[in-house]
């Protein structure tokens, strides 16, 4: 568990910076009487993103703002609700509300928090499409003054509201319950409870683990119509609801939260503990969200206890005595997020023993190294890079053929010029790959992403993983990393829930009762190879090979290990006998297997039963550039993607047959394979037809091999893609074309869809 | 028919580029001509129609080939070093074509134009904005982003082809 997430910090802020950007002007650029459902989509989708975003790095008051945004979003673009100025106004005042958090969140100013509170009431207004009720209004200004916490100065009108509220709610009730599979088999049971809740009245401090869930409910309705809602879901047993006095819960942390902590913590402290709903540092599993509430909360305790807590919980963040906190607030630097980052960097700096007075310096720093890296790069569209891209490309052929015409040339009495060339030879590689680089991402920025994953899927299984990550700084394509990240996701929970044993039976086994997940990447040639292995119980052959037949797949026992575990990307194939939360339905492998190929990759799987698998992803550097072999029928020259090849062959007199009505196949050591004639394909006048003057490619896509005749094979070259459909349209069997060195167009050969093509 | 009258009317002159395909002169808005070029080898697209000719490389650019000739079986189709390529410039698309030969740019005023008959040209006069006289010659003005956009070229996918 160590990755420094604040690493992402910049990639993070730039990001929504660009989104906030984008959803501000799709706003002003949309058309209320009409309005276009694209826009919508891609304005909810930014929003979208910002929450997921801002979620991830912790940032929760971004998160609560986007989450309404989002909510009212939501129902506007599924025509539930009709869009009006009022709507879009308040859409832009959010946009401007997120900057300023944002900013804030960089070190810049002061988040607004009374700005965001009076934007999430607007909204919910809005997006409950009724008046104003003080009622409705008031929780979210309590919650976000309780994220805001210290970083808010004084904001005395938002008191009146607070106050004003609490006496239109009868009750407040702290709900415990468990938060077991027999009760909420899944996430979405749990989420309709919620929400029937909140429709009666409103839910705060909200934590939900594994185990059990707590929350605070201020309401009009009595215990009994509160039991009657649990009812459906919960044994009347499992079920605590404590009555709390209305004018202790919400509105009273918040109020003094917002400014009264400075001056008397001893007395807020006793009043919160009181209230039965803040004892939250107590239950070690719930250290998560504990933690989060530390924001709003973590400063009435003791330093001494905070500290212990924090070595509790294993690094997870730090806190402050309110003094600290307090200076932290008068240099009106912004640190009154200070857990924020904290929870973040916990995991790297040896935190339990910071001492609190080094605290507003170490911000200080932190902030001046992000600032230095917001100058030191730029972001650029990627349309720009890519049209760099393709100039150098043209640059590269461009030189090639100026090299082949100056190679026909006398040398003594043009040294210079061959001279000249050799240097531009040198420039334009060296040019090229500069700019290839420019692309280029670390796939940390994908990696990390799964201990989050593998720690919240581990919990809920009741499983004890580590993952390991290796090479995570091997750098591939931006367009690569963005689509390898959900074909990893699937590998690595595959891991995690049919990999990966529970403890019990993994001690039985003998092996560490700590299970580990390994994330490799690495360069080899001109691929990327992304590694994820575990050390579980590896893929059971006989459970495969029987679910295998129950399905009708075709399969024996003789099969190869590496034809065995082929039959798991088969679609809708899962020998779990259990569907899980987490996995096990079946549509994660095909989907898997498709991606990658998508993007000419190739997936590989080895395993031994007991000890555990790897799944290995082979995938090329850039979308860009594709490794190709040239290969030419009668005048034409075509592409083959090399990944797909796997070998070349002329073959002899007995291995072409004739199959009546079905063309020919070709012997190839025990194998059968279809023949495809590439000028038939095609329809192009070959130099040979006779499949005994020509050469066979083996060509292997989608689980099926085919043998195509082609002339002759010309050479191995990167070539830069080109797409045909700019200027016509697709063309079946054809991915698109590239240009030569002798400055010719040729066309790169889908090989998926010639596969399919033999099928038929 | 009207649209394509209002369209004549409205622009009180235009400049156009004629060209010859067989014994017709045809006039194309000089604005859809990006430049004119010698006919160089192609590569061929598997199973296109015979008047696409194939895909050159324009600096860059993969750019398809369509010959007139072949399209509206018209002159006599061969390739040597005095054919010549329109290459037009529309709609963000870029598209060779293969025609006799380029003659002239010329001006044509509102008035010198008339309405295209129903009848008379290779051309199905959809494609039509009229016909042009200019000293004693007559000029088959064709709006060539409808022609080319249209479904009969098929250098679109269908879906986008509106005309």
């Amino acid at each position: 568990m160590s990755i420094d997430m604040s690493q992402f910090y910049q990639a993070f802020f730039e990001e929504t910076v660009e989104q906030l950007g984008s959803m501000e002007s799709l706003l002003l650029a949309l058309d209320l009487d009409s309005p276009d459902a694209d826009q919508l989509n891609a304005i909810f989708r930014a929003a979208h993103s910002i929450k997921g975003g801002s979620g991830t790095f912790g940032f929760s008051d971004m998160t609560e703002v986007t989450h309404i945004l989002e909510t009212l979003l939501d129902r506007i673009r599924k025509n539930e609700i009709a869009i009006t100025s009022e709507m879009v106004d308040a859409f832009l005042l959010a946009v401007d509300v997120l900057r300023e958090i944002l900013s804030a969140h960089q070190g810049g100013s002061n988040a607004d928090a009374e700005a965001s509170v009076v934007l999430c009431d607007k909204l919910e207004r809005l997006a409950k499409g009724s008046p104003r009720t003080p009622v409705k209004g008031t929780p979210p200004d309590a919650r976000h003054s309780a994220v805001h916490g210290a970083g808010v100065g004084a904001p005395t009108p938002l008191a009146g509201v607070a106050e004003g509220s609490s006496p239109l709610m009868k009750h407040a009730y702290q709900i415990k319950f468990p938060n077991t599979p027999a009760a909420f088999p899944s996430k979405k049971h749990l989420n309709n409870l919620l929400e029937n809740l909140s429709s009666i009245g409103n839910i705060s401090n909200k934590e939900i683990t594994a185990k059990t869930v707590k929350l605070s409910l201020m309401t009009d309705a009595s215990e009994e119509e509160l039991r009657e809602i649990f009812s459906f879901f919960l044994k009347p047993k499992q079920l605590s609801i404590t009555a709390l006095d209305a004018r202790l819960s919400v509105p009273t942390p918040y109020e003094e939260q917002g400014y009264g902590c400075f001056e008397e913590p001893e007395r807020i402290r006793a009043r919160i503990e009181e209230a039965q709903g803040y004892g939250l540092f107590v239950e070690p599993e719930t250290i998560r969200t504990s933690v989060e509430n530390a924001q709003g909360y973590g400063f009435f305790e003791e330093p001494e206890q905070i500290k212990a807590r924090v070595e509790d919980t294993q690094g997870y963040g730090f806190f402050v005595e309110p003094q600290a906190i307090k200076s932290a607030v008068e240099n009106a630097q912004g640190y009154g997020f200070f857990t924020e980052t904290g929870i973040m960097a916990g995991a790297t700096m040896p935190l339990p023993a910071v001492r609190q007075n080094e605290i507003p310096g170490r911000r200080a720093s932190d902030r001046a190294s992000a600032a230095t890296l917001g100058e030191s790069s730029i972001r650029v569209s990627v349309g720009k890079v890519d049209n760099m891209v393709n100039l150098v490309g043209e640059l590269v052929i461009t030189q090639a053929m100026l090299a082949e015409t100056v190679s026909k040339m006398d040398t003594a009495s043009n040294e210079n010029l061959i001279n000249g060339l050799v240097q531009l030879e040198r420039n334009t590689r060296d040019l090229q790959e500069s700019v290839m680089s420019v692309r280029m991402m670390p796939i940390s920025l994908v990696f990390s992403r799964f201990q989050r994953v593998v720690r919240d899927s581990a919990g809920k299984l009741n499983k004890k993983v580590q993952l390991k990550i290796v090479g995570e700084g091997t750098e591939l394509d931006k367009g690569l990393i963005e689509k390898v990240s959900d074909p990893l996701t699937h590998l690595v929970r595959n891991s995690l829930d049919h990999g990966i044993e529970p403890p019990e039976e993994r001690i039985a086994k003998g092996k560490n009762p700590l299970g580990t997940i390994t994330l490799r990447a690495a360069h080899q040639g001109g691929n990327i190879i992304i590694e994820v292995s575990d050390d579980g119980a590896g893929l059971n052959r006989e459970r495969i090979i029987a679910k295998a037949r129950e399905k009708g797949l075709p399969v024996s026992d003789s099969m190869s290990d590496a034809d065995v575990w082929q039959i798991i990307f088969a679609p809708g194939f899962s020998t779990a006998a259990v569907v899980t939360d987490v996995s096990g339905r079946g549509v994660g492998m095909d989907v898997v297997k498709k991606n990658i190929e998508s993007i000419g990759g190739r997936v590989e799987i080895v395993s031994q039963q007991g000890q555990g698998s790897t799944i290995t992803i082979r995938l090329p550097l850039t979308l860009a550039i594709l490794d190709g072999l040239s290969i030419a029928v009668g005048e034409q020259i075509y592409i083959l993607p090399l990944s797909f090849i796997s070998e070349s062959l002329q073959p002899g007199p007995g291995d072409i047959k004739d199959i009546s009505g079905q063309g020919q196949v070709v012997h190839v050591r025990g194998e059968y394979l279809p023949l495809m004639a590439l000028h038939r394909v095609f329809n192009v006048q070959p130099k040979f037809t006779d499949p005994m003057e020509g050469i066979l490619v083996l060509l292997e896509a989608e689980g099926k091999k085919v043998a195509l005749l082609v002339d002759e094979l010309v050479g191995q070259h990167q070539v830069v893609i080109k797409s045909l459909e700019t200027n016509y349209r697709k063309v079946a069997g054809v991915s698109g074309a590239t240009i030569m060195g002798d400055g010719r167009v040729a066309l790169i050969i889908d090989v998926g869809a010639l596969v399919k093509l033999s099928k038929q | 028919m009207q649209t394509v009258q209002g369209q004549a009317v409205e622009s009180t002159s235009r400049e156009l580029l004629t060209f010859t395909l067989g014994s017709e002169e045809y006039g194309i808005d000089i604005l859809k001509v990006q430049e004119i070029r010698g006919y160089e080898a192609v590569t061929t697209i598997a199973n296109a129609p015979e008047f696409i000719k194939g895909v050159i490389n324009l600096r860059g650019i993969i750019v398809p080939i369509v010959d007139m000739r072949i399209k509206f079986k018209l002159g006599n189709v061969s390739y040597d070093d005095t054919t010549v390529v329109i290459v037009l410039n529309f709609a963000n698309r870029v598209v060779g074509m293969v025609v006799d030969g380029v003659s002239d740019v010329i001006t044509l005023k509102a008035e010198q134009i008339k309405p295209a008959p129903e009848f008379g040209a290779s051309l199905d006069t959809k494609y039509l904005l009229g016909l042009g006289t200019v000293d004693e010659r007559m000029i088959i003005l064709v709006d060539i982003e409808r022609l080319m956009t249209s479904r009969d070229m098929e250098l679109i996918e269908a879906a986008e082809a509106g005309a």
